[in-house]
């Protein structure tokens, strides 16, 4: 039976080696959400370094409040991020202004990359617009599947100011997309089937 | 379609950690492991002996001036902006539609200093060409990127325009950003003349008075408060009001228009070598879908409700981009519809110079923008709609 990650990490404070284990477990959903906000290479050069600073930290895991790291994993790269909020609201822009999306720039096949969906373009829009607290929080709902106990934890806060920050997010998006007229939009397939 | 549905689909093409770079990963994880072992030392407790020292040695030097709370002596105010903060406020983006107003950098001042749990934060302005006024904070971080370097590694930045009247919207008192999670938490904000002290709330109790000079206001919160309001009070200590960036109420998610029939092509515009055509359908609600195609994209297709201006639609499409569109020049279009009454559309640029726009059957148009006009200095600005009798009825900006 697979030892809980708590069990992991007290362990590694008298044999690091075993650390690799909390890597192993964690590190693909880490990667992907940091890689879904700035970039594969930014995304992963903040990986590595979530795992090496949660090493460096791990003494200050509380294991009282989750058996699971992902939450506080979750936390040191949200802290990770906001160094390069410019660069994620920069990218958000670009994708929305010429409909190229930049964090997807190393896909191989082009076209990939070209989202004919206004909607993707309005929305990239409206998350470059959110307030980084705002968007940490909507994004680690919808791309780390946290519950709102675990951002919580995650981030620090209360679960209320989770749902008043996540409440706020929603409502702002909401405007944003009023505002320019554009609620949704055609499914992306009729999008895609209307390639020309 | 719920927003968080909408945001679950969004780059969700983006493929996995490829196994380079999990490799990589690993590699620097078990790093540590190996410098832990060869230095035989413990890193957590060197690190704090390094942080004991250093804010020992901080709280020597600062004095009262630092400390949390205490008068700041103000050595910004007025002053000339130095290189690095002229060439924050002066970044200007330099797409056709999407781009700001270019600040005017040789202008740029100190506002005031501030102090905040992490130190002394600085807060800059400067006008815009367009009469805004843009704000800029550089806030020490609690912790510095370890690459160090460049000035977003050793500060948090908050950046504002704002004009006074537009912004305040007849309210004594405005948020204009706020950091609220980590350290250090801050808000900084603007406030009408009769407003004398500002008071910023916060969560966990009590309140802090905000520096306030010339009617912008900037405090920092203690370690381990958060801020939630802020409140303006006269010169005789009177309420003026509140604002709280703090809402409580969950608001449900937006449902969509949708297609209600087929579509018919109303649009099929060609200059300069480039067309545009596009079919419309109706939709729920009063919307309308589009399905539109130009040269050297693909087709675009969408629903939306109409606004209630003299544009019911104004789209501004950039060309191909840069990554598909090699060495072909850079192009953009309008595609909109007017309202019943208008007789004429116009197209501005920021240069002064006007094009007539041809308005097609329903009234619906297309702006090709091409050649000069894609360029800085020359970009679409403004749609003006005229009626039949020459007179201005609405304008719709572009600049995004």
């Amino acid at each position: 039976m697979q030892s809980d990650d708590g069990a992991v990490i007290r362990d590694s404070l008298a044999e690091p080696v075993r650390f690799g284990e909390i890597f192993e477990r964690h590190y693909d959903r880490v990667y992907a959400y940091l890689a879904r906000r700035v970039g594969r290479e930014i995304g992963s050069d903040l990986a590595a370094e979530t795992f090496t600073r949660a090493f460096t930290l791990r003494q200050r895991f509380n294991t009282g409040e989750s058996s699971s790291a992902l939450p506080w994993l979750f936390g040191i790269a949200t802290n990770l991020l906001r160094h390069h909020r410019r660069t994620e609201v920069r990218k958000l822009r670009a994708y929305a202004r010429t409909g190229v999306d930049p964090v997807l720039d190393d896909v191989p096949d082009a076209e990939r990359r070209v989202d004919a969906s206004a909607a993707s373009r309005e929305l990239a829009r409206a998350l470059a617009s959110l307030r980084r607290a705002e968007t940490d929080v909507l994004l680690l709902v919808a791309w780390a599947d946290l519950s709102y106990a675990e951002i919580a934890e995650a981030l620090g806060i209360e679960v209320g100011t989770v749902r008043s920050r996540l409440s706020r997010a929603r409502t702002h998006m909401r405007e944003l997309l009023d505002a320019t007229g554009q609620q949704t939009i055609e499914s992306a397939a009729t999008a895609g089937g209307n390639d020309g | 379609m719920d927003e968080i549905q909408l945001i679950k689909g969004f780059r969700s093409e983006l493929p996995g950690a490829s196994g380079e770079s999990r490799q990589r990963a690993r590699e620097r994880l078990e790093g540590r492991f190996e410098r832990r072992r060869f230095l035989g030392l413990d890193p957590l407790s060197r690190r704090a002996a390094v942080w004991v020292a250093a804010a020992l040695l901080a709280g020597l030097l600062a004095g009262s001036a630092l400390a949390f709370g205490g008068r700041l002596v103000d050595s910004i105010r007025g002053k000339p902006a130095p290189k690095d903060v002229r060439e924050h406020l002066g970044y200007r983006s330099t797409d056709v539609f999407h781009y700001v107003n270019p600040v005017i950098t040789s202008r740029a001042h100190g506002v005031m200093e501030f102090s905040t749990s992490t130190g002394r934060a600085s807060l800059w302005a400067a006008p815009r060409s367009d009469g805004l006024t843009c704000l800029w904070a550089k806030v020490p971080m609690a912790k510095p990127y370890p690459r160090g370097s460049s000035p977003a590694d050793r500060y948090q930045q908050s950046e504002d325009c704002f004009d006074r009247h537009r912004t305040l919207r007849g309210k004594p008192v405005k948020v204009l950003s706020w950091s609220d999670s980590g350290e250090p938490k801050y808000v900084i904000g603007i406030a009408t003349r009769k407003v004398h002290a500002v008071e910023v709330r916060l969560l966990e109790g009590g309140a802090r008075r905000a520096k306030l000079d010339d009617g912008i206001f900037a405090a920092g919160a203690p370690p381990g408060f958060t801020p939630v309001s802020a409140t303006a009070f006269d010169a005789q200590g009177r309420k003026l009001g509140v604002d709280t960036f703090w809402p409580e109420a969950s608001i449900p998610a937006p449902t969509n228009p949708k297609r209600t029939g087929p579509f018919e092509k109303k649009v099929d515009a060609e200059q300069d070598g480039y067309r545009v055509t596009a079919s419309i359908a109706p939709a729920t609600r009063g919307g309308l879908c589009f399905d539109v195609a130009s040269t050297g994209t693909r087709h675009r297709s969408y629903c939306a409700r109409p606004n209630r201006g003299v544009f019911p639609m104004v789209w501004p499409w950039e060309g191909p981009p840069a990554e598909t569109r090699g060495d072909a020049a850079i192009w953009a279009f309008v595609f909109g519809q007017a309202r019943k009454g208008v007789a004429a559309v116009e197209l501005r640029f920021e240069d002064g110079a006007s094009s007539t726009v041809p308005l097609r059957d329903d009234r619906f148009f297309v702006a090709f923008v091409t050649g000069m006009n894609t360029k800085p200095g020359h970009r679409p600005r403004a749609l003006v709609a005229r009626n039949s009798a020459g007179r201005v009825i609405g304008t719709a900006r572009l600049d995004q």
